[in-house]
């Protein structure tokens, strides 16, 4: 059951509870008196007296379902149909003289059981229900051969006036269900709403963030390149530069589906590597974890800072080891720009670097927290 | 087919090369003149019959190409290791998987084509002595190794594979981890003595475990 249906249900419960008190109170309050009156109007008086303790059981259901928060749903159809029965059986029991008396019970009440077994379902299948109970009874009238006019204004009348109420019981049911649904749906819209903001909040702030760190690196470069402080023909300045690109790169690739970002990323550092003159060899070992995107990105910052630094050759390896990813990169990169030791990184990372035998280390490790 | 080079007689260490690809037949038999001592190359042929017949099958070493048909010759390794040939295998093929299966078959070691031009020779050199030779991908398939009936490695021993295979240099290792270049060698060689000593047993896997021991690498109780 959706939603929907769930507040509609509560919207209706109510008018059910209402519904089902109105249907017991006719039935005992004055279709059984009519009835104990009207026995003798009968040829077989117990078809009345179970016509009417069965309304009473299906009226006595529906309270149950009332109370269980239950609508009657598809044994609605199979409960139609034996109220229908009876309305036939009630019509042949009775004399011919008294269908349109208050001694035919059933008259009366059986529209109003259709009242309570439609609750929920879509209104013209009660109209259609109480259209054939009184096509029923109509050919019950002309079957008897009671066809003069003050009969079928007596039937005229007494349909009407009960059929018109449970109509409008009806329609205000679906009326009522129509504005659950609307109710509900405004509802999810302010949840979407509610949730989206601090979701587009928090894209925002990590852009921004990006943009920042960008800011940082890439416009003092641009600057400099601009006003002529920092020449493009300084191998630093190219360094500085691949790395900004990668940067800008990644953050533009961010959502691109790819299974594997980091091993992504790092061939395109190794591509620009490569198309600087750099002899690259790379090699992947073990199964490995994926790192979060921020990780991934302080990865590669630090191993593109070894590579991107690399004279001639470079070798770049990526580990998983113990649920751990590493991610290293041998150069013959100068060793003044580097600080032999280890860092550790907010995010867990730990960074060493080793220099000696005329290479630098940078190994670069991250692994998930337990 | 290649000519013996008779340098000195047995002294001089022998290989057949196994490869079907003519520029690396080249490759390796420049190495090996190159090589101090000089390597001979007695046979290199496109199939594994060349080091089983004629001048191949008096090799010291097989080098041997695993991809020969497109698809992993582990038949032909097996048959090769089977008969006590030492085989280095130098293949295309750089997952660990398939370096692990073929020391599992007997191979003495296992490189890829890129690490040639630095570990052939060196691999060689060690593989007629019955010395083990853990190249740097090798030792990176160890260290990932978390196979249930592969070794157990001591959290040293990974740590050192694994910087062996980052960084393809040994004195790089000792500095980091502060240890001399020959403790590096230990725990690298120790290691692979230990795959070595688990699966199918083999003539060449006995070979390189009982040449272990004299050399004081393991001993008795470390089996």
């Amino acid at each position: 059951m959706s939603d929907a249906d769930d507040l509609s249900a509560q919207l209706l419960r109510g008018m059910r509870i209402a519904q089902t008190v109105i249907v017991l109170v006719i039935l005992a309050g004055l279709n059984t008196p009519n009835l104990v009156a009207g026995l003798g109007g009968y040829r077989a008086p117990w078809v009345g007296l179970a016509a009417i303790g069965t309304f009473v059981a299906i009226a006595v259901t529906d309270a149950v379902l009332v109370a269980r928060h239950r609508l009657w749903g598809r044994a609605r159809w199979p409960a139609v149909v034996v109220v229908l029965a009876v309305t036939v059986a009630v019509g042949l029991a009775l004399q011919p003289t008294e269908l349109t008396g208050p001694a035919h019970v059933t008259l009366g009440s059986a529209g109003w059981l259709a009242v309570l077994l439609f609750t929920g379902a879509p209104l013209r299948e009660l109209v259609a229900v109480l259209g054939v109970h009184l096509l029923i009874v109509l050919t019950l009238l002309v079957a008897a051969g009671r066809t003069d006019g003050l009969t079928l204004v007596a039937f005229g009348t007494t349909a009407v006036a009960v059929t018109s109420f449970q109509l409008a019981v009806g329609l205000a049911g679906a009326a009522l269900r129509s504005v659950a649904a609307q109710a509900t749906a405004a509802a999810q819209e302010r949840a979407r709403t509610v949730t989206a903001a601090p979701v587009a909040a928090a894209v925002h702030a990590d852009r921004e963030a990006r943009y920042a760190e960008l800011r940082a690196v890439a416009l003092p470069l641009l600057r400099g390149i601009g006003d002529g402080s920092r020449p493009p023909a300084d191998a630093d300045v190219q360094r500085e530069a691949a790395l900004g690109a990668a940067r800008l790169r990644r953050m533009f690739a961010e959502g691109g589906d790819v299974a594997d970002p980091l091993a992504a990323e790092l061939a395109t550092l190794i591509d620009i590597a490569e198309q600087r003159g750099v002899e690259v060899t790379y090699s992947e070992r073990g199964p490995r974890a994926i790192p979060p995107p921020d990780v991934c990105g302080a990865l590669l910052d630090e191993a593109g800072a070894g590579l991107l630094g690399a004279e001639r050759t470079a070798r770049v390896t990526l580990s998983g080891v113990d649920r751990a990813v590493v991610l290293s990169v041998v150069s013959d990169a100068a060793a003044d720009r580097v600080t032999p030791g280890e860092r550790h990184l907010a995010d867990g990372s730990r960074i060493t670097t080793v220099v000696g035998d005329g290479r630098t280390w940078v190994e670069a490790r991250w692994a998930p927290r337990r | 087919m290649g000519t013996p080079e008779m340098i000195g007689a047995a002294m001089v260490p022998s290989v057949v090369i196994v490869d079907d690809h003519p520029a690396i037949v080249d490759g390796v038999r420049a190495w090996c003149a190159a090589a101090d001592p000089p390597i001979a190359v007695l046979a290199a042929g496109a199939s594994a019959g060349v080091a089983v017949a004629g001048a191949g099958a008096e090799a010291d070493v097989v080098v041997f190409d695993l991809q020969l048909d497109g698809s992993p010759a582990f038949r032909a390794l097996t048959t090769l290791t089977e008969a006590g040939r030492r085989v280095i295998v130098y293949s295309q093929h750089a997952d660990s998987e398939t370096a692990l299966r073929c020391l599992e078959l007997g191979a003495a070691t296992y490189l890829t084509k890129a690490e040639g031009p630095e570990h052939l020779i060196p691999a060689i050199q060690a593989v007629v002595d019955d010395r083990p030779y853990t190249p740097p991908v090798l030792g990176g398939a160890m260290a990932a190794d978390r196979h249930p009936d592969r070794p157990v490695l001591s959290e040293r021993e990974r740590e050192v594979l694994l910087a062996w295979f980052e960084s393809d240099s040994k004195q790089l290792v000792a500095q980091r981890f502060h240890l001399s270049a020959k403790t590096v060698d230990t725990y690298i060689n120790r290691v692979r003595i230990k795959y070595a000593d688990v699966g199918r047993p083999a003539t060449t896997k006995a070979a390189l475990v009982a040449r272990a021991l004299q050399d004081g690498l393991i001993d008795l109780e470390g089996l």
